[in-house]
């Protein structure tokens, strides 16, 4: 029987409530048809979970998050990372993904691992938000907060990550959330966690900001381009909303925003990051906002750089 | 018809099965007497039709939901 015949319907709201009935009706739609464009893909996720995506990208060497939604659904990349500010989304973005795939492919397995426990939560409570009604006929038992199993076979396990977690089934999806908070030999472990089955490719996706100098998320992205991970990074200005009446003249974010914010397109409220960067100090603002280098903070030698302090000296025999 | 299976209620999986029952014989009484089908059909697929299968009403209602959303009007089931 197709898809189209809601052949799963087990809760009594989607059988007899006329709009709930519709909302899933559009779920079935994809299910069986999936998604052709990244504009029909985004625009199902802002409707559905009155999301803001950005689609603009506002720093010329950033991305923006639409990319990396649409190139994750498309599986234009199968292992990314992505860097960006804190309340940047990422988080978001990851469960969104998740969400996405385990309901419309079939038997997809995602393993979500998070930095700490508070972080898997965080991830947890993004999915709980994503389930909404017109999802719940797809639910096999009840969500619960370490695993989720869907009808089509499709499930998520969320943990947080340790020496214990690493270890089992080796689902096709990786989610590392957090990844600066890891341990380098869990974060090792983790890596070899996707298998591809089924007919679904295994993949890996990396969540962080870089905030620690010489952190295990510095070393993800010095390494980037040699492991195949595809860097997406944005930046507060990013997923900055759009700046419409303010005046750029003694603007608090005017040194970093330069008018780029009339081009934005996101959610993060203007007013919170002047007060934010009122508030932090500069290397902190520049490492987990602009996401231009890690914090130096509580290095012996922070100003310490090596294209300034170290230079090639041949001694003498 | 199996899909009685997927009822909850045991009732309900009666239910289902007396409908598809009904259908069956009134269909085949139906054949029968008009004579339009010579070899009955082993299988029959029921789908329901998904107004979403039309790119234009997906389209409208896109447009009419993300009205509602800029109006800040909360969605039913959403």
């Amino acid at each position: 029987m197709s898809h189209s015949g809601f052949t799963n319907m087990g809760t009594a709201n989607v059988m007899t409530d006329p709009r709930i009935r519709l909302m899933a009706q559009r779920v079935e739609h994809h299910r069986a048809k999936g998604f052709q464009s990244p504009e029909e893909l985004l625009r199902f996720c802002e409707g559905f979970w009155d999301i803001k995506i950005p689609r603009q990208r506002v720093c010329l060497d950033h991305s923006c998050l639409a990319e990396y939604i649409t190139a994750a659904w498309f599986e234009d990349s199968m292992d990314c990372v992505c860097w960006a500010n804190r309340g940047g989304g990422k988080t978001m973005a990851g469960a969104l993904v998740t969400w996405l795939e385990s309901v419309f492919k079939a038997a997809c397995e995602t393993k979500v691992l998070g930095g700490s426990g508070e972080q898997s939560l965080r991830m947890y409570n993004h999915v709980k938000k994503f389930n909404s009604e017109p999802f719940r006929h797809l639910a096999r038992g009840e969500a619960l907060k370490t695993y989720t199993e869907l009808v089509n076979g499709s499930s998520i396990q969320i943990l947080t990550a340790s020496t214990r977690s690493v270890r089992g089934p080796h689902p096709q999806k990786l989610r590392l959330d957090e990844v600066d908070e890891f341990d380098d030999k869990i974060y090792e472990a983790a890596l070899l966690i996707p298998l591809s089955s089924g007919g679904i490719a295994a993949s890996t996706h990396i969540y962080s900001t870089m905030h620690k100098s010489y952190g295990l998320m510095n070393r993800v992205i010095e390494e980037a381009a040699e492991s195949g991970f595809r860097i997406f990074k944005w930046c507060i200005l990013d997923v900055l909303e759009r700046c419409v009446d303010r005046e750029c003249e003694g603007c608090g974010l005017w040194e970093d925003c330069g008018g780029k914010a009339r081009n934005a397109s996101g959610f993060y409220p203007i007013k919170d990051a002047i007060e934010h960067k009122r508030k932090v100090s500069k290397d902190t603002w520049n490492s987990e906002m602009l996401c231009h280098q890690p914090s130096r903070e509580g290095l012996i030698y922070k100003e310490f750089d090596i294209s300034i302090h170290v230079v090639d000296f041949k001694f003498k025999d | 018809m199996r899909d009685y299976q997927k009822f909850i209620s045991e009732s309900n999986k009666v239910g289902a099965l007396r409908l598809v029952g009904e259908f069956h014989t009134k269909l085949m009484t139906l054949f029968q007497t008009t004579g339009l089908v010579r070899e009955m059909p082993k299988q029959f697929i029921l789908n329901e039709f998904n107004p979403f299968d039309d790119p234009e009403f997906t389209e409208k209602f896109d447009a009419l939901i993300m009205e509602a959303r800029a109006r800040g009007i909360k969605i039913f089931g959403l």
